[in-house]
């Protein structure tokens, strides 16, 4: 046995399991049918948190016409009783 | 007309038609996963390679276009990109050599009992082999490996690290110098 052979022997670890080969396979053909995940869901992503945050800003802040006024009311009802 | 399942055809025409329709790019992994697996697993160890040798067809798939069959054959091509892939990780096989010399036992290897039986004398050597593959150069390692491994000619190192045959030639001759030091002393420790 040669030196190379020897080294080949040593270093070997038999054949990838099926398992390995199928998950590595599965890995390519996902990106021969591309999903370029970043490009598109990232965006997609932002904004989604955009339009959410938008909308929960405008169901917390009232309208003006629903705010209440802080100067005091006029007529009867503002009108101490004695 | 399109080739039957069974029809092995050359590097050349797979390429043509993987440039065609990206799907036949499957064709190449079918082919050659598994030597691609075994070169990366005697550097890396099996758990490492299975993610380097799938990132390898990964990287060959995006660069597909880059190929050219007048230049090399895709095994080859694909050698290059898988030891650019393990230059990366650089410490991990440091890791791995020195958990190998530590280990004094080698891995099981998968395989007929007789050819396991044969081996054994090998891999009596494996701690003292991989403490001298530590201390190669990154690119004696690369070119003692790719031969002993791999199984390329030196024609096929040259083009799969873009080196001259004559630098093959040089490291070669550097790294299996150190080798056989180890195992002359071996042979002379007996």
């Amino acid at each position: 046995m040669t030196d190379l052979q020897t080294l080949r022997t040593a270093l070997s670890t038999g054949d990838p399991a099926q398992d390995v080969v199928d998950r590595s396979r599965q890995r390519l053909q996902k990106r021969i049918h591309g999903r370029p995940a970043k490009r598109i869901w990232v965006p997609v992503g932002i904004g989604m948190t955009v339009t959410a945050t938008a909308a929960a800003v405008a169901i917390r802040t009232p309208s003006p016409a629903a705010r209440p006024s802080s100067a005091p009311r006029l007529g009867p009802a503002s009108t101490p009783k004695r | 007309m399109t080739a039957g399942m069974s029809e092995q055809v050359g590097d050349a025409e797979l390429a043509e038609r993987f440039l065609r329709d990206p799907e036949q790019f499957t064709e190449v992994h079918d082919r050659y996963f598994t030597t691609i697996y075994r070169y990366v697993a005697g550097r890396l160890g099996a758990q490492a390679a299975e993610d380097i040798a799938a990132e390898t067809f990964l990287v060959a798939f995006d660069r597909r276009k880059t190929f050219d069959a007048g230049r090399g054959e895709l095994r080859v091509w694909l050698f290059g990109i898988a030891t650019n892939l393990v230059a990366r990780h650089r410490r991990k096989e440091a890791r791995h050599y020195r958990a190998l010399a530590r280990l004094g036992v080698a891995p099981d290897a998968e395989g007929h009992e007789s050819r396991v039986v044969a081996s054994v004398a090998a891999r009596r050597l494996l701690p003292q082999l991989a403490a001298a593959l530590a201390q190669l150069s990154r690119g004696e390692r690369d070119v003692l490996l790719l031969i002993a491994l791999g199984q390329l000619a030196y024609e096929e190192v040259a083009a799969a690290l873009g080196i001259s045959t004559g630098t093959v030639g040089s490291r070669l001759s550097r790294a299996r110098k150190k080798l056989n030091s180890v195992l002359a002393k071996e042979t002379l420790d007996d």
